[in-house]
């Protein structure tokens, strides 16, 4: 879905490790789960390829910030609901309860971290937007 | 002359300039047009790529974050004490914020300017003083007022309950020619309607002969016998756009425009402003919140112009409300819940409205150095501030239920979902911490102020720096005092009121 990159943009040369692409795709997986259907995997694939590329150029602080969110939430809201981490080998629909659960304590914003930058790639995607009913037009045709 | 990207020049970059600034952003670029075209040799520096409008006008928003924004958008101001920990989103790209406002110009109040006359001893900065420079930059990038057939419809609502309340919203005045209200102005226009400085002033500082290079990150500002002499830093050509090779650039005037985040970091980093008390303190940021609101009705708020009206009604409070909707992929992230109560709210996102508010702040921000390269920025905010947060976040939200709103969705992290009139009228405030509110900030301000005197002020009144001759500063970092306003118009005629008196000092020889 992306564009090509254009002339003066950085090459940039990060990428997930599979340990900690599992973990982030795990977390998506539960924010997503929608009653008893998670999203596709084939969403999932192009979300993370996604947000690797979306880190790979947004620098380091950017990269920190979601790695501390995705570590928080892999180890620190299974406990929330009484299991034991990583978070990745709980079942979608408990996974997404016990985040829930670690939002609301003390140490929750670090929720948002990895919330924030999986679902504005996640609702930027054509199919979701087109089941949401966002047709991303603008108001008028011509200017006033 | 160019745009000139460095990344793809090997080793080490040295130039020579009668005058280099250093940032590309609204104020740079105006001091690059007005001294360029009085035929000083300019270059201007910029930190980040250049990405043109043709480009970053067919962008999705993560492209728009990942390529032009600083920290991919996740920039923060630490919370000190009960404050909130604040987004604060700046440009980084030629082009600098100017590129992401949602295009709103307003003048520097008369109040404010009165209050750096009398409490700031700047006498010359009386309204009447100022009035050319914003003539002139209205006049270049084409500030006209947003018609109200161009607000969206989650602008509509909330001025049907201010008018409940007796209260109208007012048109917002915009950069703006050929806008057809897409709603996503602070990812790059896609429509090249916004007249940012990338479109504005330094295309036609490069056509007057001004060089723009990219991808060069400015370290440190050179001197000799008390004169500023160049900048040095390096060039970001190493892999990942990495600093790469020495940067160098000679210059008889050094002009720095690198905004209130990283121009006390530069001053300091060159021994500037030491003696001051206030390099790096008290940055105001207008911290602000957007609360969203269902409606039964549809709302698409996407569409129309993305800031279209405000309401200074609760000016007396230190509250400016002003209209803002975020595209939906961004509201989605915003949204309550998890799984399927995160999709629950989703399924509502085409009958969401938004509306904003910032306070006028005291300014609690300070600027140090950091691990990195970057700064480490933290806030207290003052106790009259944290009580006006939440009177912000209280008025937002019975504007909108005055407006027959269904549920309304508080900027505060994990509350349980949408709340009715019942629950949010209940709901406690005041017993929320405040680093449990979702705040952000498009306007630091205040970092290296102008003032009399050394010890108080960095910049004098004409922007030179107390510590070293040829050092001047035009960005938002001068600003004494909060604005109360969006900034952009405010900066922007004070380079440009600075960059006039510039071409009337003769360069050193």
């Amino acid at each position: 879905m992306s564009l090509p990159l254009p002339a003066d943009a950085v090459r940039p040369d990060w990428r997930m490790s599979p340990r900690f692409r599992r973990a982030a795709r795990a977390i998506a997986e539960a924010l997503f789960y929608e009653g008893q259907r998670a999203p596709s995997a084939e969403h999932l694939d192009w979300l993370m390829g996604e947000v690797e590329a979306f880190l790979g150029h947004a620098g380091g602080r950017s990269r920190a910030v979601f790695r501390a969110s995705v570590l928080a939430l892999t180890t620190l809201a299974p406990p929330a609901v009484g299991k034991a981490p990583p978070l990745a080998r709980l079942d979608p629909a408990t996974r997404a309860h016990a985040i829930e659960r670690f939002e609301a304590t003390p140490l929750g914003l670090a929720v948002l971290g990895a919330k924030a930058i999986l679902c504005i790639h996640h609702y930027d995607a054509p199919s979701v937007r087109a089941d949401l009913g966002l047709d991303g037009k603008c108001l008028t045709e011509v200017a006033p | 002359m160019s745009f000139r990207s460095a990344r793809d020049h090997e080793g080490d970059l040295e130039l020579g300039a009668d005058v280099v600034v250093v940032g590309s952003g609204a104020s740079g670029a105006v001091v690059a047009h007005e001294l360029q075209r009085s035929g000083q040799r300019v270059v201007v520096l910029e930190e980040g790529p250049r990405i043109p409008a043709d480009d970053y006008s067919k962008m999705s928003i993560s492209e728009s974050l990942r390529h032009m924004w600083r920290d991919g958008g996740m920039t923060v101001a630490a919370g000190v004490g009960d404050s909130p920990m604040i987004n604060v989103t700046m440009g980084r790209v030629v082009g600098g914020s100017s590129v992401l406002t949602g295009g709103v110009c307003f003048r520097t109040p008369e109040r404010v300017l009165s209050n750096w006359q009398r409490e700031h001893g700047l006498p010359s900065f009386g309204a009447a003083s100022m009035e050319g420079a914003f003539d002139y930059v209205e006049e270049k990038v084409h500030v006209e007022t947003v018609p109200e057939s161009m607000r969206s419809k989650a602008t509509t609502l909330f001025d049907r309950g201010m008018k409940k309340r007796g209260l109208a919203l007012e048109p917002l005045r915009r950069n703006t020619e050929g806008c057809r209200g897409c709603g996503r102005c602070n990812f790059g226009c896609p429509e090249k309607a916004k007249l940012s400085v990338d479109i504005s002033f330094l295309p036609q500082a490069v056509e007057a002969g001004a060089e723009v290079v990219s991808h060069c990150l400015v370290e440190k500002v050179l001197s000799k016998r008390g004169r500023a002499m160049g900048v040095q830093g390096r060039v970001l050509n190493g892999p990942g756009g990495r600093p790469g090779g020495k940067l160098k650039v000679h210059a008889r005037r050094v002009v720095v425009a690198c905004g209130a985040w990283h121009t006390p970091l530069l001053l300091r980093k060159s021994g500037i402003g030491r003696r001051s008390k206030a390099l790096g303190k008290r940055m105001t940021l207008h911290p602000g919140c957007r609360m969203m609101a269902r409606f039964d009705e549809k709302v698409e708020g996407w569409k129309g112009a993305m800031q279209s009206a405000f309401s200074d009604a609760f000016e007396a409070r230190g509250l400016t409300l002003v209209s803002v909707f975020i595209p939906p992929s961004v509201v989605g992230a915003t949204l309550p819940g998890i799984g399927a109560e995160h999709q629950r709210h989703a399924q509502m996102l085409p009958n969401i409205a938004m509306f904003g508010g910032m306070i006028h702040d005291e300014g609690g921000g300070t600027v140090r150095r950091g691990p990195g390269r970057e700064p480490v920025v933290t806030y207290r905010m003052a106790p009259r501030d944290r009580g006006r947060v939440r009177d912000l976040v209280r008025t937002l939200g019975e504007v909108y239920l005055d407006a027959g709103a269904k549920e309304i969705f508080p900027p505060v992290l994990g509350l349980p979902g949408g709340l009715d009139a019942d629950a949010f009228r209940s709901l406690d405030l005041d017993a929320i911490p405040l680093s449990r509110f979702e705040v952000t900030s498009q306007h630091p301000l205040g970092t290296a102020r102008m003032g009399p005197d050394g010890k108080h002020a960095v910049v004098d009144a004409h922007g030179e720096a107390f510590d070293l001759e040829e050092l001047y500063v035009v960005d938002g970092s001068i600003v004494p005092t909060s604005l109360g306003v969006n900034p952009q118009l405010s900066i922007m005629a004070l380079a440009t009121r600075l960059a006039w008196e510039m071409r009337e000092r003769p360069l050193p020889a």
